[in-house]
């Protein structure tokens, strides 16, 4: 039975999974770091090691380090969140080598799934449908260009550990096709250490739509339905719903139907999602399997009512899945607004600094996972991701008309935030429809954020008064100074 | 604001008039948002505005415009740059008067006739050269690729033309605001 977790993660993440562990009476230890001395995240820890001494590494990458410290003060079990930690098979291997239980998948899960080659031909082997693509490694230019050439363009040629959208690159035209090979290829080199990459069928027009699947180690698996993650910017995920508007019961069956027989054929066990891409013509093909909790996990918990933490916790003990497929009903729709410190007027460039000011509104249909109050530094040095706002209602409809009044109550300052850009798509008719594709912001938004009408005549108009205010207090104090002139100091001193 | 006969601004308890000889521009990159003449302001195409103004704290104000309501923040406001906040969204403006913006105006055509300079957004290295001496390039053209952070980063082409000039060649390690290319 695991009695303490280690949570080796920092922010939002850190502090949800403690509530669910605090719930079930599970002590949690969490690392103070030199970057981020004072976090909010620290005081929901029951335990803080201190690392803040070691300036030289980033503790959240440090397998040997955290499975040391796991050790050192007798841990039962180390929780990774999300990130590139959690998803590094070394750590539940360390985790397995020294008798703590690692809360996600098996490092062998996470090894298989990790590596898109290996996914993909296990996606096969399941008859699960994928990109028509080259089965394995393109090792070098000659041998992609004969295969595209079978294939036909548009490709994407993608790393084979790549992922968050790195080490990929898109060839529209056979003359691109060298120049995009090598930078896709030394990109992978410079960020994973592997170069290897592989070629797609580029789909033009994709939605991306994923499953959340949630196995135990006694072989049963159920899914959670889905989840829309299709408005993207650089193919990092901004907002997420749950279920999605786009896809049809039929093909809503289908994927999950297919990424349920996927973790059977592995022995997939903890909570996972397989990613998948939806063309124009409702077809559906695996992309990808991410083999942790995932940062949108909120709102297939809003509409099942599923704690997935606390069903990752259950499972790495060791004990049966206590719910069945039957049990899991989709009863509203949510959407989750990844409030990042970004300047979105900027071309979404972090902004990082003090809070001055934050506040979401008391509100039922509303959960705010946030890592920050009022007065936090944001530091420069982790990713911009600062809150999440989770809306949820019966319907579609009510969500929508619910976050346009949540959005314009929540008050960040100090700082900037993708909140605008939120107000803008909630006023955009594709999004309203539910139809809408991975090009979204890039096609169907007419700006990135929310303007109001007369809003930039307005901002004009308070600078020119706030530009007249300091002049007439310069004069003002001008004419105080002529009063206490040196000069007249002088003759009175006399 | 009151601006009839006399510009009265108030500063904490005391009202002071002030004296504008000549009309005030508030400015947005060459343009002219919003004007101050002859005691009356004024939007682009010259419409009046009706204003009414409420200083919630010495940053917060609470601006009617023509009926409607807007609350913004000033963040700064130096010398005659003043940046603003208003539905999260920030405008930096500058204001001028009627010489020195005519000046600006000026200087503005100049060097819009020059060629133009490509410099790097941020240090890294130079990965690829997409373009050779001579070339004519579309705006939104990929340029360059320059590896910062971890990521290869396209430098697009700001203005449809001619490459005049290449400043780097591959595997160059660049600094932030380095000229690398020139494109007239």
């Amino acid at each position: 039975m695991i009695k303490s977790i280690l949570i080796a993660n920092r922010s939002e993440i850190a502090i949800r999974i403690s509530k669910t562990a605090k719930r079930l009476g599970i002590k949690t230890y969490m690392f103070l770091t030199h970057q981020e001395p004072n976090a909010l995240y620290l005081e929901h820890a029951d335990e803080v090691i201190d690392v803040s001494a070691d300036t030289f590494t980033n503790i959240f990458m440090d397998v040997e380090k955290i499975v040391n410290y796991a050790s050192e003060y007798k841990i039962d079990a180390v929780h990774p969140g999300y990130g590139f930690l959690s998803e590094n098979p070394y750590l539940a291997k360390s985790c397995e080598d020294k008798g703590i239980t690692f809360i996600g998948p098996s490092y062998l899960n996470i090894e298989k799934m990790g590596n898109k080659g290996i996914a993909r031909q296990l996606a096969i082997q399941s008859k699960v449908p994928v990109v028509p693509g080259s089965d394995g490694i393109v090792a070098s230019f000659k041998e992609a260009k004969e295969f595209v050439d079978s294939i036909g363009y548009p490709v994407i040629v993608k790393a084979v550990a790549g992922g968050g959208g790195k080490g990929m690159r898109i060839v529209q035209k056979a003359s691109e096709l060298q120049k995009m090979y090598n930078a896709a290829s030394n990109e992978a080199q410079t960020i994973f250490g592997n170069g290897a990459v592989f070629i797609e069928r580029y789909i033009q027009k994709p939605r991306h739509i994923e499953v959340q699947v949630l196995g135990d180690q006694h072989g049963n698996v159920v899914h959670l339905f889905d989840r829309e993650c299709s408005i993207q910017r650089k193919h990092q995920k901004l907002m997420e719903e749950a279920p999605s508007p786009g896809v049809s019961d039929e093909l809503r069956a289908e994927l999950c139907k297919d990424a349920v027989n996927l973790c059977h054929a592995t022995g997939y066990y903890s909570a996972g999602t397989v990613e998948f891409l939806v063309d124009e013509n409702n077809h559906h093909y695996f992309m990808e399997m991410n083999t942790r909790i995932q940062v949108e996990h909120p709102v297939t918990e809003a509409i099942t009512g599923v704690d997935l933490v606390e069903q990752q916790i259950k499972v790495a003990n060791g004990e049966k899945l206590s719910i069945c497929q039957d049990d899991i009903k989709i009863q509203g729709s949510a959407i989750e607004f990844r409030v990042n410190a970004e300047d979105v007027q900027a071309g979404f460039i972090p902004s990082s600094g003090i809070i001055q000011y934050l506040e979401a509104p008391a509100d039922e249909s509303l959960r705010f996972d946030s890592g920050f109050v009022s007065g936090k530094i944001v530091p420069a040095c982790y990713d911009s991701l600062i809150a999440k706002a989770i809306v949820f209602a019966p319907t579609r409809d009510e969500v929508i008309a619910k976050s346009k009044k949540i959005l314009n109550a929540i008050t960040v300052r100090g700082i900037k935030t993708t909140i605008p850009f939120f107000k803008e798509v909630l006023t955009t008719p594709s999004f309203l429809k539910g139809h809408y594709y991975t090009n979204f912001i890039e096609k169907d938004m007419k700006q990135l954020y929310f303007k109001e009408d007369g809003e930039y005549e307005a901002a004009a108009c308070i600078a020119l008064e706030a530009y007249l205010e300091e002049r007439a207090k310069l004069e003002t104090v001008e004419e105080g100074q002529a009063e206490t002139s040196p000069w007249i100091m002088k003759s009175i001193l006399k | 604001m009151d601006y009839e006969k006399h510009l009265k601004v108030d500063i904490g308890s005391m009202v002071k008039e002030i004296k504008i000889e000549q009309a005030l521009y508030v400015v947005d990159e060459n343009k002219p948002v919003v004007k101050l003449d002859n005691y009356q302001v004024v939007d682009a195409n010259d419409n009046t505005l009706q204003l009414e103004s409420l200083k919630h704290s010495p940053s917060e104000y609470e601006l009617t415009l023509n009926g409607k309501k807007y609350t913004g923040e000033v963040l700064s406001l130096k010398q005659n740059v003043c940046t603003v906040v208003v539905n999260g969204n920030t405008y930096k403006f500058n204001i001028e008067t009627e010489k020195s913006f005519s000046r600006q105006k000026f200087l503005a055509t100049v060097n819009s006739q020059l060629s133009m300079n490509v410099s790097a957004p941020l240090p890294g290295t130079i990965t690829s050269v997409l373009v050779d001496k001579g070339q004519k390039v579309e705006k939104g053209e990929p340029l360059m690729e320059l590896e910062a952070m971890k990521m290869q980063n396209e430098i697009l082409c700001p203005i449809s033309g001619e490459v005049r000039d290449i400043k780097v060649k591959e595997g160059d390690s660049v600094l932030k605001d380095q000229i690398l290319i020139e494109v007239k």
